[in-house]
């Protein structure tokens, strides 16, 4: 089944060329400008995925993260920041993301990878899950 | 100050005190100066060093406290009562202001204090002793310049502290700026690197490859910038990961980008413990002692790496057979902006501030860990990376 993935971005750049890279690999990636558009979209549709940003316009990821809190159990929340601030990855953590990654780190391929990954991974999980 | 202890000394004889006691206090008055003038010296001399510059100052501090509370006592014993009537405003009025100020504060404090006794005196017609009024008069000004250096040099680490925490926000500041295009960049290549809608020819996949090495650079002198701030590891968020899995994916990461990918020799890892870590910063620190190892050997050297662990470290071996450095080259390494590293590029001699190895010790130390450097002259370079073993119940502690 494809997978539907939210990425909560507001510079074009990354957008582009994130959404080339997703779509290739056959994800189905919708994109929201600021977490206010983001908190709207996740509200019409559940998502498996969400890649979001911690500097945005409006509602920015902390916020969105406090304000998205009646989210479907499957979604995983995964930020993509240049942050790096313990405090901000703490609060980040405790607000439920299941990654933090660093755009330097994690370009297109990369994170392609990473999702690919989670799927094996959870899959693997719930298999396992599903043996006990 | 010296007339003013000159004058302190004369006015003890004249108010009957023994030569002892005037001794005892040019002593202190004198000893006061030499210490404080040389703590000034040193703390101009250790220049842009905000950290021995602000622990001078807290020495200075402290010493100043000591003498002042020694002059406190002896004084104490000549004249108690006087001492804290007249101390007292001067006291209030040396914590609004400072330096020189107190004395003018004192001065007036002082001549109002005689004016009182004098008009008291005319009064009530009584005669007074005035020989004991020139003790606190003309000595306690020397003890009010003291408590006025006092305030001073708290001032002074105020102002360190100010400038210190200034530069790490204007620093943080211009790192997250430049972290924004560099990742931009990073994207943009990485699109190039994996487009599958044109095939690339051999020379512009050379001028990708040298761009994204040279954006790596960059990218990672902007971390080694924020994590160089003295106050950027206190909380860190610890998680549970395979240290080895780590390290391979570092070493080759880096190994690539250097095109020594041959050189690269693992050496077998019998690792199965977790640690608790950061792994945004222990990827930071690894990929900073790899790309030290390849920078200073050369092409064809082996590179050699190796995870172990003991009953409570665990361990990360990373040898080079590069030139080595010597123990003074070691220590420059893992300070923060020496001298030598700002003077070399005001000379244009140096290929960096050399805050790499300085963020990676940081780090480590944050994580309750070690870095420690082997090094000789033509032996090549050994960097050991110690983390303490935790236990699973240990895993949300933080540095706050």
């Amino acid at each position: 089944m494809t997978k539907r993935v939210l990425m909560i971005e507001d510079f074009p750049v990354m957008q582009k060329f994130y959404k080339n890279a997703l779509e290739q690999e056959g994800y189905q990636l919708d994109v929201a400008d600021d977490g206010e558009v983001a908190l709207r979209m996740v509200a019409e549709t559940d998502y498996d995925v969400i890649l979001l940003d911690m500097l945005l316009p409006n509602v920015n990821g902390i916020e969105f993260l406090e304000r998205f809190s009646s989210r479907p159990p499957q979604t995983k929340i995964i930020v993509l920041s240049d942050f790096t601030d313990e405090s901000r990855i703490k609060r980040a953590r405790e607000l439920g993301v299941s990654d933090y990654l660093v755009k330097s780190d994690y370009p297109p391929s990369e994170l392609v990878k990473k999702l690919n990954e989670l799927d094996g991974v959870s899959a693997t999980t719930d298999d396992a899950k599903g043996q006990s | 100050m010296l007339l003013v202890a000159g004058v302190a000394i004369g006015t003890t004889l004249l108010a009957g005190n023994n030569m002892t006691t005037a001794l005892l206090y040019l002593c202190i008055l004198i000893g006061g100066l030499i210490i404080n003038g040389l703590f000034a010296v040193f703390v101009h001399v250790a220049e842009t060093q905000l950290r021995t510059q602000r622990l001078l100052t807290f020495a200075q501090l402290t010493l100043d406290l000591a003498m002042a509370g020694v002059v406190t006592f002896v004084m104490g014993g000549i004249e108690a009562r006087t001492t804290i009537l007249f101390a007292f405003p001067i006291v209030a009025a040396a914590l609004i202001f400072h330096g020189s100020l107190v004395l003018l504060v004192a001065s007036l404090c002082g001549a109002t204090y005689v004016t009182a006794v004098l008009f008291g005196q005319y009064v009530s017609g009584q005669s007074i002793d005035l020989t004991l009024l020139t003790v606190p008069l003309l000595f306690y000004p020397a003890v009010f310049l003291l408590l006025g250096q006092i305030m001073k040099s708290l001032e002074h680490i105020e102002i360190i502290e100010a400038r210190e925490k200034a530069y790490d926000a204007f620093l943080s500041l211009i790192a997250h700026q430049l972290k924004h295009p560099a990742s931009a960049v990073t994207t943009i290549i990485d699109a190039m690197d994996h487009s599958k809608s044109t095939a690339l020819d051999p020379e512009t996949r050379q001028y990708i490859t040298m761009l994204k090495a040279e954006n790596e650079n960059q990218t990672r002198l902007i971390d080694n910038l924020l994590e160089a701030a003295p106050h950027r590891h206190e909380e860190l968020h610890l998680e549970a990961l395979r240290l080895d899995e780590l390290v391979d994916k570092i070493a080759q990461k880096v190994a690539s980008a250097n095109e020594r990918l041959d050189d690269l020799k693992k050496m077998p890892h019998s690792i199965q413990s977790e640690v608790y870590a950061s792994s945004i910063r222990l990827g930071l620190v690894l990929t900073n002692v790899f790309d030290n190892a390849f920078r200073y050997s050369h092409p064809g050297d082996d590179v050699q790496y190796a995870v172990e662990e003991d009953s409570d470290m665990v361990k990360v071996l990373i040898r080079d057979s590069g030139k080595g450095m010597s123990e003074e080259q070691i220590a420059h390494q893992l300070e923060r902006f020496t001298n030598e590293g700002i003077r070399g590029m005001e000379d244009g001699h140096v290929g960096g501030l050399g805050l790499g190895l300085f963020a990676a010790s940081q780090i480590m130390h944050a994580h309750g860990g070690q870095l420690h450097i082997h090094s000789g002259s033509e032996v090549g370079t050994t960097v050991i990376l110690t983390l303490p073993k935790e236990q699973a119940d240990d895993k949300t502690r933080t540095n706050d």
